[in-house]
């Protein structure tokens, strides 16, 4: 008998249809991965099985066995002997998933009280056992500490030796590392691993990233738009994919597709950073953000600075655009006026494309604002204009009358590409302008992207954390951490030949299993 | 940390400071000797000495020179004369403020009460009409007129069911309509920030975590959620500090008692500007060090300000 | 919910009507009695009963919203115009400006607002025009913090960057974009700050500060039904559910707007 199945389960939020009879089923010590895009309903089903759903969703009907109990139909004072218990959840963000004020000994010692396992000596001494069991050094003293005072790779362990405290015979790992850097990503899939195997857990990993799934499960199940696309296991469905959309994932996953390498090209370079240094100043303390950064982007071509959270990508991007100051060092952008007119030549695209456009202008007015500013054209010239710049970044006509919340992430990012388009720059700065957006919305963009620099001859500075993106869409990359280049060079020496250990590490933990 | 209380205690002063200085700038626009020739007004039945003393302690000098002597007054306990009744403003403030300590303590306890109240059993109901009936209470308490909800409590409860005395009864008997009047508007800010700030924590990520524990919704209410909403509440609970001042002038006139708020509506009648300044400054001063004390707590309930600070 | 919506809408509208054309709405006179008629329960004929001089209830309510309504106009103009215009400075220069504008807000809101109105009704005298100014003076605090915070709010996102970015100039990005993006929570305020100021222009003129006797003012007329507790309930209690459900109204209002622009 299976541990769980779960059968032609549905689920609405008020009154609309969002899971549409789902059905599979987990073995046990087998690790299941749930594979979707955002609006697939992949998280509603995981949160269905423990009944978590949020207040104005309802379960229409289906079945969640647990070994011989439907859960379905168990009243919510009945499934809390089940949480925890049987069943152990790790949240998708770890920044806030612990409760900020208590500390994280008696979060998990909460788990021990609340199913009263045990008199209060003997849960400190468990708590202390599981804070070692996931890896945290010193784990008397990160007992006493509060969420605030942990990374959040430490909190994701420690949220991890909350599922784990009480043996559950199956882990929902609602997308565990995706808040996280690629290099702790990896560690904490290893740990979900160890125990897995060392408790004989089953793990229902819920995940939007196909490289993730692919290298860590047993079987997949493929969901868009609430329905099941296909399942099976994970080794046949890689090798030969049924479902058209399982084959379109992926092409479009960039961790997946072995493309060719864009190779560098001989040109006089457009942005030259010199010696960059940024520091910030809170209270007698200062701290190098950016700690001596060059690099040279030949014209015409893509120049990716890569790196993890707090590394000093972004910071540069900021000076590079002249939205920050440099405390030293010098960017020079070739032909660049300075005042206004730099604003011209160099435009910035930002990550969120919620974010980065006014709620209350209109698609034209948006894409219209700079030629405004810049006084280019008469107004009939402008708005032929911004009809040809939708038209380039492939927008149907009719969105221009729309406000950006009537858009979906991916038609905001296009807007927010026309808009730096408009005053018809030389150089483009995106800022991870593909990162929060699905993989095949993403894969639509860089090829965007691609098409724009061929046609009008841009230069981009590409920001981003993501490698595998970064290997696909840049000529040149240079690698940063802890406010410093570590290596710098082609694309495909960088990849294929990396000479810095801090470069293998991250390349290391791409998940792929084609490799 | 005691960096970070020396700068607010510091900044309190400073608010303090300029709050005494605007209200004097503002009440000292009077013509400046009407003061004077109302204290030589014999109904008040000064006798030559005191006259000579108030002289003494009003007139001559700069401006600036005036300002300064007021203030080092106001530091040392003297708040001038009042020139209602012509005695020492102290002795009319410390006449009167036991009565407001009093109202004004009790009507907050009853205030958070009732809020606590509100919020919980609206946060704790799983009934939607219970829930919105309760969470529409704070409105309809914000949008009453102290001064008619006193007047109605009188008509219901002294001459319609004649549970509380018009004229006498006892100490405690006299104070309960007082303190619910003036509880009412002053409960309804508390609690629409402590419900508000329930549903934003519910909110939060980690309540769905502390769930999958196992833990029942009244854990998850008391242990954590309620716990983290405690911290916004403190400091709109800090704010209506002010607003018991204020509301007291309206709750002792309707219920005649003598109290701060009393004299203060004198003090506005006679145009007496020494007591007026005196109560401008004492509602500021409590207010001041009540937020103080918010200030203070703030980093002891949430770990993360500790840092910060 | 939509219907209490709609019904405070219709409150406000017919109490701007009451204060426009009062004469559609009673026949009765304000300020003129018929004394054997004095002291008589509500009934068809005087639907809030009639006072000790045998005026109208209804009539004084009716012909007292015009003082009321325009008092909280002036009292919400003065707050409006003089919050908003530190706000606006504090938030969009920063630095020093918004430093002693903030300090300036901390000091005005370390004194209740009610404190406050008296001094300046000490400092101004009496009257109707004078209470209002006063009470508009209390909530000049809370306007100038919350369209500081809000302007603060909008200047930090990637759309005013993304305007600048796209060679906005200063005044033009704060009119097209930082503006109209702020806005919406200071109107809710408005509307919030309507109520608050019929309540506070309505204490203050219970307390005497405001109309003189016998214009119908709202405060007043509940403060001559004192007298009559006993025995003429109708003097004090209709009158006060009026102002009630003015104030309710406006704050359903306000959180319509507020929801709205969020």
């Amino acid at each position: 008998m299976s541990l769980l199945d779960v059968r032609d389960l549905a689920v609405s939020y008020d009154g609309r249809p969002a899971v549409h009879g789902v059905s599979f089923t987990v073995e046990p010590g087998e690790v299941v991965a749930v594979v979707g895009e955002s609006g697939s309903g992949k998280t509603t089903t995981a949160h269905s099985i423990i009944g978590l759903l949020p207040g104005n969703a309802s379960l229409e009907r289906g079945s969640v066995l647990l070994g011989e109990n439907d859960l379905a139909t168990w009243s919510p004072r009945r499934m809390e002997s089940v949480r925890g218990a049987q069943i152990g959840l790790v949240p998708q963000d770890p920044s806030n998933s612990l409760d900020p004020v208590k500390t994280v000994g008696a979060q998990i010692a909460e788990v021990l009280r609340i199913h009263k396992r045990g008199d209060r000596a003997a849960v400190r001494r468990r708590v202390v056992e599981l804070l070692t069991r996931v890896g945290l050094p010193d784990p008397e003293t990160r007992a006493r500490q509060y969420p605030h005072e942990l990374s959040g790779g430490m909190r994701q362990r420690v949220l991890i030796a909350i599922a784990v405290a009480l043996e559950p015979r199956l882990i929902i790992a609602d997308e565990p590392t995706s808040a996280l850097d690629v290099t702790v990503q990896r560690r904490i899939l290893d740990l979900i691993d160890d125990l897995r195997a060392e408790f004989g857990t089953a793990v229902l990993l819920v995940t939007h990233d196909l490289g993730v799934a692919a290298s860590r499960s047993d079987r997949l199940v493929v969901m868009k738009d609430g329905r099941v696309e296909e399942q099976g296991p994970t080794r046949e469905i890689l090798a030969a994919p049924g479902a058209d959309y399982t084959r379109r994932l992926l092409h479009d996953a960039p961790a997946l597709s072995a493309r060719p390498f864009r190779e560098p090209v001989a040109a006089e370079p457009a942005i030259v950073v010199r010696d960059l240094v940024k520091e910030f100043r809170s209270g007698r303390r200062a701290f190098r953000a950016v700690d001596g950064v060059s690099f040279e982007v030949p014209r015409g071509t893509t120049h990716a600075l890569v790196g993890e959270s707090g590394s000093g990508k972004t910071t540069t991007a900021r000076m590079v655009v002249r939205f920050a100051e440099p405390t030293s060092g010098t960017v020079t952008v070739t032909g660049a006026p300075d005042g206004r007119g730099f604003r011209r030549h160099v435009q910035l695209v930002h990550q969120n494309p919620y974010g980065s456009l006014d709620p209350r202008q209109s698609i034209a007015d948006i894409v219209e604002e700079p030629l405004r500013n810049f006084g280019l054209g008469d107004r009939a010239a402008r708005r032929a204009r911004v009809a040809e710049l939708l038209h380039r970044v492939a927008l149907p006509a009719d969105v221009s009358s729309r406000r950006p919340r009537e858009l979906s992430g991916g038609q905001r990012q296009r807007v927010a590409i026309a808009r730096a388009l408009a005053a018809g720059p030389e150089v483009l700065v995106l800022d991870e302008a593909v990162s929060a957006l699905d993989v095949t919305v993403q894969a639509q963009i860089l090829d965007l992207l691609g098409q724009l620099q061929r046609d009008l001859g841009l230069t981009y500075l590409f920001i981003s954390h993501d490698l595998a993106v970064v290997r696909q869409i840049s000529h040149t990359v240079s690698v940063m951490n802890k406010g410093r280049i570590v290596e710098s060079g082609s694309t495909r020496r960088v990849f294929t030949d990396p000479a810095d250990d801090y470069t293998r590490e991250l390349l290391a933990a791409i998940p792929e299993p084609v490799r | 940390m005691t960096r970070y209380l020396l700068t607010r205690a510091g900044q309190a002063v400073l608010v303090l400071w300029a709050a005494f200085t605007a209200s004097y700038v503002l009440l000292q626009l009077l013509p400046g000797d009407s003061i004077l020739i109302k204290f030589q007004n014999p109904e008040l039945g000064l006798s030559p000495q005191q006259i000579a003393d108030i002289r003494a302690y009003y007139s001559g000098g700069s401006p600036i020179g005036e300002y300064l002597r007021t203030l080092s007054g106001f530091l040392t306990g003297g708040f001038g004369y009042s020139i209602d009744t012509g005695t020492p403003v102290v002795e009319r403030l410390g006449e009167a403020l036991p009565e407001t300590a009093r109202l004004a303590s009790a009507a907050f306890a009853l205030a958070v009460l009732l809020a606590v109240v509100i919020a919980f059993v609206a946060s704790y109901s799983r009934t939607s009409w219970l829930r919105g009936a309760l969470l529409s209470v704070p409105s309809l308490f914000i949008s009453v007129p102290a001064f008619w909800l006193g007047i109605l409590l009188i008509q219901v409860f002294s001459f319609r069911l004649r549970l509380v005395p018009v004229i006498g009864g006892g100490e405690l008997q006299q104070l309960v309509l007082p303190v619910v009047t003036l509880a009412v508007p002053i409960s309804a800010p508390i609690a629409q920030v402590l419900a508000r700030g329930i549903d934003q924590v519910y909110a939060q990520p980690f309540v769905p975590v502390i769930a999958a524990k196992g833990a029942t919704r009244w854990w998850i209410l008391w242990r954590h959620v309620a716990r983290n909403a405690v911290l916004p509440t403190l400091t709109v609970a800090g704010l209506t500090f002010g607003e018991l001042i204020a509301g007291s002038v309206v709750t002792e006139t309707v219920f005649g008692r003598n109290g701060i708020g009393r004299l203060t509506e004198q003090a506005v009648t006679a145009q007496d500007t020494p007591v007026m300044l005196a109560v401008v400054v004492l509602a500021a001063a409590v207010f001041v060090l009540v937020n103080l004390v918010v200030d203070v707590l703030f980093p002891v309930l949430d770990p993360r300000l500790k840092a910060a600070s | 919910m939509r219907a209490g919506l709609i019904l405070s809408w219709t409150v406000i509208a017919v109490v701007l009507l009451w204060a426009v054309v009062p004469g559609l709405f009673t026949g009765y006179d304000p300020i003129a009695g018929v004394p054997v008629e004095k002291l008589q329960a509500p009934s068809g004929q005087h639907l809030f009963g009639t006072d000790a001089v045998g005026r109208d209830v209804f009539a004084r309510v009716v012909h007292g919203a015009v003082n009321s309504l325009s008092g909280a106009f002036v009292a919400v103009a003065v707050g409006l115009l003089l919050g908003t215009l530190l706000g606006l400075l504090a938030g969009s220069l920063g630095g020093v400006t918004d430093a002693a504008v903030m300090r300036v807000v901390d000091v005005l809101l370390s004194v209740p607002g009610l404190l406050l109105a008296l001094v300046m009704i000490i400092l101004l005298g009496p009257g109707t025009v004078n209470v209002a100014v006063a009470v508009g003076v209390g909530s000049v605090a809370a306007f100038a913090r919350l369209s500081r915070s809000e302007v603060v709010r909008v200047r930090r996102t990637d759309y005013v960057e993304a305007a600048f970015g796209s060679g906005g100039r200063f005044t033009a990005v704060l009119w097209r974009h930082v503006l109209p993006n702020s806005l919406g929570p200071v109107v809710a305020l408005a509307a919030l700050q309507f109520g608050v100021a019929i309540l506070a222009i309505s204490t203050l003129g219970f307390l005497g500060y405001g109309a003189e006797p016998p214009t119908p003012e709202w405060g007043l007329l509940i403060a001559e039904g004192r007298n009559y507790l006993a025995t003429s309930w109708w003097l004090t209690t209709l009158p006060g559910a009026v102002v009630v459900a003015v104030v309710l109204a406006a704050g359903r209002i306000s959180r319509s707007i507020a929801k709205e622009s969020s």
